[in-house]
């Protein structure tokens, strides 16, 4: 039975959706995305974390352009071997690529408003999943029905910008819902300090990791459009990183009336 | 980002722009909503939609940040966003500061400096090392030129990475987001390519769209002409600046002759200029620039910098070291007429070093006591623009340290550059009593 490792995990309503990494060659590897039979995305409880090796029969999926990663998958099974950060993305740069726009999906990138995402053309993309090294990185919250959601703008090693990215890591998701509780707990409002967090203690963090790498993936086509996606940022947010917003939190923070 | 909001405060003007942005995002075939109807709920918009409209608002209207996170409890509607637009100006304590520091006249209003930083190359050789490398006689860096290590970037770094350290340490200090910048003036000597440094160091910051980037030349000098050029883009309305100076000599001089390229290190610093119109202690008040130009010692340097291994150099050393202490005294000379402050009065002196020898003839010349100039070349060698750039970061420092006591510190500015440029400005930092007292 086939052996990979979960590399990304994604928020996908109504779980996750997952992609592995899987031998290609000797020393490199390619990425593969196993799905249930059913549907796109794993329901919770989902128990598996990046990093971790495991076990998957694979069946054909139907192919639809530019998500030819696509695996159809029995149960995934652990194997009892775990990657850190570290080993994990040495591996993922080894596997899909690019430092630039142009080579993140192998066709040109689509914009419909200047500071708005980008999209592709579902028929011209080579790829659904591609890794980056980055320099720098801000956040931004936008509000949508289901709470708060968590963007992006990423400069890649290029210092070419990707712009709003949605954040759909789930490492990060928790993170940001982990913030948001705190918030709710001191009765705080989610402010200007608490995006001041975001973009200065946080994003230093990120800067000034070894492990500085993202993977871009793309969405379902919708209405001829395919969404460019923050599918992993490296570093990882851990619980300790909100312990440098207590002072944040007895000093600066606006209390709600 | 300078606010144009004031124009959408009336409701009446505010929801055509809304309808506008809306109607942008609306998928094919989907009728326009009711005012009132939550474009989300409704599954008229879906986020990316969302996201479009704010952000095309926010382009519109220049208020940063525009409806995120959006208030709790109110549908995301056209009427909402129309609302939200209008009320933009109290919504936060913090915005509203802002807002009323923006709404200075530029007539009443004087720049400071309000953050500033530098970096350097990693890799510190000393002179010995450094005339081993350039095939120099032993002494000739360190002796001759009085250089006791240079800083040299390491492999990862360049211009930008340099640039991008010292401009974040000067973003911080300010407590300045990059959001915030209007716009980045950039120079270097060493950077030849594009895009500008200017354009590449925006990128690398996340600097806003509507911030604008350019680069100033001067070699040396260069510093200055950006602060220069900074300080009168702000006094014309906008609010904050960013200055900074990048050189990374040794790869574009590893060709030149070891006596010229052992007196060059790496390195680059960064400033945050700010409009302000209330005077508080502490302030570092930036004065008016002097400058000029003297084409008769034009051939004691001409350097031609077409790549890696390839430099043509003109170097008459100590002609050129002569001029340049003839130009800084001048600059010197000038700055007392435009501060209205003696030299014998001056608390610091941030000048550009070529080298340790040469800074102290001109401290000796011009009658400029050393433990009022920090010393930049000695330890990292001539970092060309950022010289006095990092002199600058270290007379601030100093200056912060000590704000206290009657009347304000000054600290002279100057630089020389190929040409022979020479420019200069002084800094006036507000002391408790002079603040108290209404001082300009």
């Amino acid at each position: 039975m086939p052996e990979i490792i979960i590399s990304d995990i994604t928020m996908m309503s109504p779980g996750y959706c997952i992609i592995g990494l899987e031998p290609d060659g000797r020393d490199s590897f390619r990425s593969v995305r196993p799905m249930p039979f059913d549907r796109y995305a794993w329901l919770d409880p989902f128990m598996f974390n990046r990093g971790d090796c495991v076990r998957c029969q694979f069946a054909p999926a139907v192919l639809r352009a530019p998500h030819f990663e696509d695996r159809q998958a029995r149960s995934l099974q652990r194997t009892g071997s775990i990657l850190n950060e570290g080993d994990l993305i040495r591996r993922l740069e080894t596997a899909e690529v690019s430092i630039n726009l142009e080579g993140l999906f192998g066709c040109s990138l689509e914009s419909d408003n200047p500071r708005g995402n980008f999209w592709i053309d579902p028929s011209k993309g080579q790829r659904s999943i591609c890794g980056c090294p980055y320099h720098n990185i801000r956040f931004r919250v936008f509000q949508d029905p289901k709470g708060l959601r968590l963007r992006a703008e990423l400069v890649l090693a290029s210092d070419e910008r990707l712009r709003s990215l949605p954040v759909v890591d789930r490492a990060w998701g928790q993170f940001l819902a982990q913030l948001v509780k705190l918030c709710a707990e001191d009765k705080i409002t989610f402010s200007s300090k608490t995006m001041n967090f975001l973009n200065r203690q946080v994003t230093e963090k990120l800067r000034k990791s070894p492990n500085r790498f993202a993977r871009i993936g793309l969405a379902r086509a919708r209405e001829g459009k395919c969404w460019l996606m923050l599918d992993s940022l490296f570093p990882q947010p851990t619980g300790d990183w909100l312990k440098t917003l207590e002072p944040a939190r007895n000093r600066n923070w606006q209390k709600s009336p | 980002m300078s606010q144009r909001w004031p124009k959408f405060r009336d409701k009446s003007r505010a929801l055509p722009v809304v309808r506008d942005r809306v109607a942008a995002e609306l998928p094919p075939g989907k009728l326009f909503p009711a005012d009132d109807e939550d474009l989300i709920e409704s599954g008229l918009i879906d986020s990316m939609g969302w996201v479009g409209i704010l952000s095309g608002l926010e382009d519109i209207t220049g208020v940063q940040d525009f409806g995120n996170p959006w208030p709790p409890n109110r549908p995301q509607s056209v009427r909402a966003l129309a609302e939200l637009l209008c009320e933009a100006p109290g919504e936060d304590a913090e915005a509203a500061a802002s807002r009323s520091a923006r709404s200075v006249a530029p007539g009443d209003s004087w720049v400071n400096l309000t953050g500033w930083g530098y970096a350097l190359g990693r890799i510190r050789v000393e002179a010995a090392g450094v005339e081993s490398k350039c095939a120099l006689a032993p002494g000739t860096i360190s002796g001759r030129a009085g250089i006791d290590t240079v800083c040299y970037a390491g492999q990862s770094e360049d211009e930008i990475s340099l640039g991008f350290d010292a401009a974040e340490a000067a973003l911080a200090k300010a407590g300045v987001g990059p959001g915030q910048v209007d716009v980045l003036v950039a120079t270097s000597a060493t950077w030849i390519a594009f895009p500008s440094l200017a354009a590449r160091l925006h990128s690398r910051l996340i600097l806003d769209e509507s911030c604008g980037a350019f680069d100033v030349g001067g070699a040396c000098a260069g510093v200055i002409h950006a602060l220069a050029t900074a300080r009168a883009i702000l006094l014309t309305g906008r609010k904050v600046a960013l200055v900074v100076a990048a050189e990374i000599n040794s790869r574009p001089l590893a060709a030149a002759p070891g006596e010229f390229r052992g007196l060059f290190g790496d390195g680059a610093c960064a400033f945050i200029l700010s409009r302000s119109g209330a005077s508080t202690p502490g302030e570092c008040r930036l004065g008016n620039f002097i400058s000029g130009c003297s084409g008769a010692h034009a051939s004691a340097l001409r350097l031609g910098l077409t790549g890696v291994g390839s430099v043509t150099v003109e170097f008459k050393g100590e002609e050129l070291v002569g001029a340049a202490i003839t130009a800084l005294d001048r600059v010197i000379q000038e700055l007392e007429a435009e501060s209205g402050t003696l030299r014998t009065e001056v608390d610091w002196f941030a000048l550009h070093q070529a080298n340790p020898r040469a800074f102290r003839s001109l401290a000796n010349r011009a009658n400029i006591p050393l433990v009022k100039s920090p010393e930049v070349t000695r330890y990292t060698g001539n970092l060309g623009s950022a010289t006095c750039g990092v002199a600058l970061c270290k007379a601030l420092e100093k200056a912060e340290a000590d704000h206290h006591g009657e009347r304000h510190k000054v600290i002279f500015v100057g630089a020389v550059g190929p040409g022979l440029l020479w420019a200069g400005t002084y800094i006036s930092i507000v002391t408790s009593a002079a603040a108290s007292t209404g001082q300009p």
